[in-house]
This record gives C-alpha cells, structure tokens and sequence, in this order.
C-alpha cells in the first residue's frame, strides 16, 4: 500500500514537474520574443525619421522573427512595389501578396523542416497598404502578427512623413509667393509715395500747376492700377483670400469718392441708397477697388455730366444688392461689349482690361459685374453683390 | 513759411529716406519742426531727448519696428501718434491702433490728407477731454445729461448708444478699434460680438444721420471699427 501510494506520488511529481518544466519553456520562448519585439520596436520608432528607413525596418523584423528570407511589398494605386526582399526573397507576380491584401487576412504556407511561410497584411485601421512575407519562421502567431502591426505602424509612419514633406514644400512654395507679393507691393508703392510727395511740392512752384495736376493724376492712376494687379496676383497665387464683412453702401460710396479724389476733380456725384437697401457682405477693400475703376472709367467716358452711385436691393433676387455706378456718356462701345461678354481682354483694349479685373475682383468675392445701356442715353456698370443677414434690432 | 517759435513739433520716423526727407520738408513747410529718425530705437532716443508734439511712424522697420515704437510712446504719456501704413494691412492698423496709435495713414497718401491727420490730432490732443457737452455741425452730445440733439430735435439713444456715440464723439476723428468698443461700453462683457456692435451702431446711425446714403457722422472704418468724422465746432 505505502509502495503504490509512493508511486503514484512519485509519478504525479514528475508529471507535474516536466509540466512546469514546459511551462518555463514556454515562458522563456516567449520571453525571448518579447525582447525581440521590444527591440524591433524601438529600432523601428527611435530610428531618425527619414524616408526610405522602411526597407531596414522590414529587414530588422524578418530578422527578430528568425526567418530565412521574405520580404516587404506595398500596393500604389492596385500595383505591387516591392521595398525589400531577403534570402529567397519575394516574387511581384506572387498571386497570395494581392489575395492577402484585398482580404487583409493572413495566409501561412508549410516550408522545410516543419517552419512556416507567413503573409501578413499591413494595415493600421482600414484597408490593408501592403504585405510583409516571413519565410521559415517558427515564431509564433502572436508574436507574427505583433511583427506586422509594427511595420504597418511604420508603413503609416512614412506615408506621414511624405505628406508632411509635401505640405512643407507646399507652404514654403506659398510662404516664397507672400514674400515676394510682399517685396514687389513695397518696392512698387514706395516710389509711388515718393513721387506723390514731390508732386505736392512741386505743386507750390509758379507756372508748374497745370502741368503737375496731370503727373498727379496719372499717378493717382497709376497706383490703382498696381493695387488692382496686386490684388489679381495675390488672388491667383492663393495669397489673398477676401475676407466679406458687413459693410453699409454709404460707407462703400463714401470710401469710393475718397479713392479719387483727382480722377473726380471736383466733379458733382449723385449719390443713393434706397432706403430699404440691406448691408452688402463684401470685402470693403475689394469693393472700393471695383467701384473706384468703374467710376473711373465712368468719369473718363463721360467727361461732362453728372454721375452717380446708386445702390438698391435686387429685385430679382433678395439676398442681393446692385451698386450701379451710371453716367451720361456715349454709351458702351462695341469691344467693350464684346469683353463684358467674355472676350478676350486684349481685344478691346484698356477699358477692357479694367473691366476683365474688375469682374475678376467681384466674382473672388461672390459678386458680378456688367455693363448695361442706360436708358434716356450713358451706360451703368454694376456691381451685383450679397446681402448681408439682416441684423437683429436691440428691443428696449 | 518760417518756422514759428513754439511750432508744434513733429518725430518724423520712416526707414526710407527718400519719403522720410519729404514728409520733414512738408511739416517744415507748414510751420511745423520736423525732427527726424530711421528707426524705432533712433527714435525714441529722439522722443526722450526732446519731448515731441506728435510723432509720424512707419510700420515696418528694420530695428525696433513701429509697433515697438507706439507702445513705449504710449507707456511714456498721451503723445499723440500717427502711423503710416500699406493698402491691405488691417491687422497691422488694428494692432497699432490697440497699442496706442492715435490714427493711421495708408500709402501712397497726399500731403493734405497727411496734414489734416496731423492737425487733427494735434488738436484733439490739446483740448480738454473732460467737456461736458460736445457740439458737432448739427449734432450735440450732453454728457451730463445724457441728451442728444440732431438737426435741431431731440433724438431718443438707448444707453448702449448713448455710450458708443459719446466714445466716438469724445475721440471724434480718431478711428476706434471693435475691440476698444467692446471693451469701453461693454467692459469686456464675455460673449459681446463685433456683430452685435455693428448692430446697435447700424440704428444709432439711423437716428442721428440725416442722410442715410452720405454719412456725416459716423463712418465704418472696414475691419478696424468706426470713426467719428465731424469736426467739433469750438467750445
């Protein structure tokens, strides 16, 4: 009896103790395979981030995962590029790599001396972006498919890098194209003031009145027109983005007359607003640009009779507001027409030019320009722009 | 014209020569002393060592810029301050008028849009701010009362426009800032909107301006706020 009690202990101790025995082993081997992982993880985020480090850090996890060979590939656009290949290495035309990617579901292939082919898709979140190929590995799953998140997760990281390089080159392309606007505005304004001060010196000599009003004029003019090219290139180089805000049309038409003072010359404008007429959501500066070369060109066709600034709610749409800036002259000549319609700015000349921008001007901000006859004789130019919402009135 | 003893004196600032040597022979030319610097740091010196009337400033200059400049004049005293400025430059007026500045000038400007700034702040600078009643051509504001009389009759304000008209009439030709609005009528309430100021100023426009269509009093200065433009009739 004590003998077969003794036996049967003695069998169940050693039972117990080839299980523990296993069980160390067990534990060992994947202690073993956390320190690789561990490694591989720091080896692959402590690397500097350059682009083009994927292949090493492919190489590194083939290697932690104790493979023979294998490989790395990432699908652009449907296509397979493979990034790095080891030992006996990756086939492009291998139809597992693009199964394994569409399914973004694993797929392992027995291999000599009972290890394993293993194809792991790379995905972080979605749609797989490639596949890491383990030849002849014995690792085991968890530690396989822990190897492949840290290369997608490096996948993920390079792709990072290269869109931020991008968005670099970009903003550096843009910050280039500020600087410069900036550079050419200051140095073209600069002797614009100098010239202008001058002006008004010379202005006091005797005799040089009549002929200083003319330089001072045209320079008057000159300025508008850098103002309007400046506003074009920085509109067209994404620079300048119009910033609407609600503005009274009196305010506008005041700021207009402000901005010619020599162009107008003391000529009478009739100025309107109707009294039902909302506030205009427009960039202010934008819209005296536009209102300031229409009544310009307004002034130089009709070099007598009144003009005027008239501003009305749409009739046609609510939420809009014609500026109209009208004049008694000869009316709108044909090339004109022709430009207003979408010509070609260089076929008709100045006046077409002007109003190419102007209507350039009025659209970046949501508005419209045309020419239009005036009944009785003249033309009006109009400005068509949004209304402002209509503000909540205080309730005392 | 000569220039007369105890003429205003002026702190031209600007880092280019070719406007700074105009804009000096111009005030000289008005019978004003015209002092001049090509930097901030320059300037200041200037500003300690004579005490100016007023001073003329760029923006952007290569040491110790403008806005550098207004700040340690305004920390100094109620100098008034003019700065000049480029088309499209909003932010840097709304900044400087923050910091201090008086007013603003946007290149390429005439010398009499230049003088009359000048003059104005000048002026405004000598007068007593502490008036209880302020007489416009046609409009007077009574602080004391708090009555304002348009075009002869009496016209009804609520209080926040009383308060917006009396901030810009007491700084009548001066542009005042969103920001300095809300923060003088509102006290910096949390939640008071740009919107809701061009709320109350759109009806105390429409009670005191008698033509709608040209404002005589009040004019929106776009994305910097509003100035009041009537000249104030002598006390």
């Amino acid at each position: 009896m004590a003998l077969a009690v003794f036996l049967v202990a003695s069998v169940l101790v050693s039972r117990l103790a080839a299980r523990e025995k296993r069980r160390a082993e067990d534990a060992e081997a994947r202690r073993t395979e956390m320190e690789a992982l561990y490694d591989l993880s720091i080896d692959l985020f402590a690397a500097t981030n350059r682009i083009g480090a994927l292949g090493d850090a492919a190489g590194r996890a083939l290697r932690t995962m104790g493979a023979s060979g294998g490989g790395l590939v990432l699908f652009r656009d449907g296509e397979p590029e493979i990034i790095t290949s080891v030992g006996s290495g990756l086939d492009a035309a291998d139809p597992l790599l693009p199964g394994v990617m569409r399914a973004s579901e694993p797929a392992e292939l027995p291999a000599e001396g009972g290890t394993r082919d293993v194809y792991l898709p790379l995905a972080v979140g979605g749609q797989a972006s490639g596949v890491l190929v383990i030849r002849g590995t014995r690792a085991e799953h968890n530690a396989l498919a822990s190897a492949g998140r840290l290369v997608a997760l490096a996948v993920e990281r390079e792709r990072f890098l290269a869109e931020s390089a991008h968005l670099d080159a970009l903003k550096e392309s843009d910050a280039l194209k500020t600087s410069l606007l900036r550079a050419v505005s200051h140095d073209l304004r600069t002797p614009i003031t100098s010239i202008r001060l001058g002006l008004d010196r010379l202005k006091r000599s005797p005799g040089a009145a009549g002929i200083v009003e003319d330089v001072a004029r045209e320079t008057e003019r000159l300025s508008r027109r850098i103002d309007n090219l400046l506003a074009m290139a920085r509109l067209d180089a994404g620079t300048f983005v119009p910033r609407p805000e609600p503005t009274p049309a009196a305010d506008l038409f005041r700021a207009t007359l402000d901005a010619l003072p020599l162009a107008l010359a003391g000529r009478a404008v009739d100025v309107s607003v109707a009294p039902e007429t909302p506030d205009l959501l427009v960039d202010p500066a934008l819209s005296v640009e536009i209102l300031a070369n229409l009544l310009e060109n307004a002034s130089r066709a009709a070099p007598s009779g009144a003009l005027a600034l008239a501003a009305e709610p749409s009739p046609r749409d609510a939420a809009r507001v014609r500026l109209d800036v009208l004049d008694r002259g000869p009316g709108i000549s044909p090339e004109v027409k022709q430009a207003a319609a979408g010509g070609a700015p260089g076929d008709a000349g100045r006046a077409g030019l002007g109003l190419t921008i102007c209507q350039s001007l009025a659209r970046a901000m949501g508005g419209s320009v045309a020419l239009m006859d005036r009944a009785g004789g003249g033309t009006i130019a109009r400005l068509e722009v949004p209304a402002a919402a209509t503000p909540i009135e205080e309730i005392v | 014209m000569t220039r007369a003893p105890g003429a205003a004196r002026i702190l031209v600032v600007d880092d280019d020569p070719a406007i700074r040597r105009a804009l000096a022979a111009e005030l000289a030319a008005s019978g004003y002393e015209a002092l001049e610097a090509a930097d901030g740091a320059e300037a200041f010196r200037l500003f300690e060592e004579t005490e100016p009337d007023l001073v003329l400033t760029d923006l952007a200059m290569p040491v110790a810029d403008g806005f550098d400049l207004v700040g340690r004049v305004r920390r100094a005293g109620a100098t008034p301050v003019v700065v000049l400025s480029v088309r499209g430059s909003e932010a840097d007026k709304v900044r400087a008028l923050d910091l201090g500045a008086d007013d603003y000038v946007v290149k390429p400007f005439s010398v009499q849009e230049l003088l009359a700034r000048v003059r104005a702040q000048l002026r405004r600078h000598g007068e007593e701010a502490t008036r209880g009643v302020f007489e416009f051509p046609g409009l007077s504001i009574d602080r004391e009362r708090r009555r304002v009389v348009s075009s002869g009759r009496e016209v009804k304000l609520t209080p926040t426009e009383f308060a917006i008209l009396e901030l810009l009439g007491t700084q009548a030709g001066k542009p005042v800032t969103i920001r300095q609005i809300i923060g003088r009528v509102w006290h910096g309430a949390p939640g008071t909107t740009p919107d809701a100021v061009r709320v109350h100023v759109g009806s105390l426009r429409r009670k005191i301006e008698p033509d709608s269509s040209r404002p005589r009093y009040i004019i929106t200065e776009p994305w910097i706020g509003y100035r009041f433009v009537a000249e104030p009739l002598a006390p």
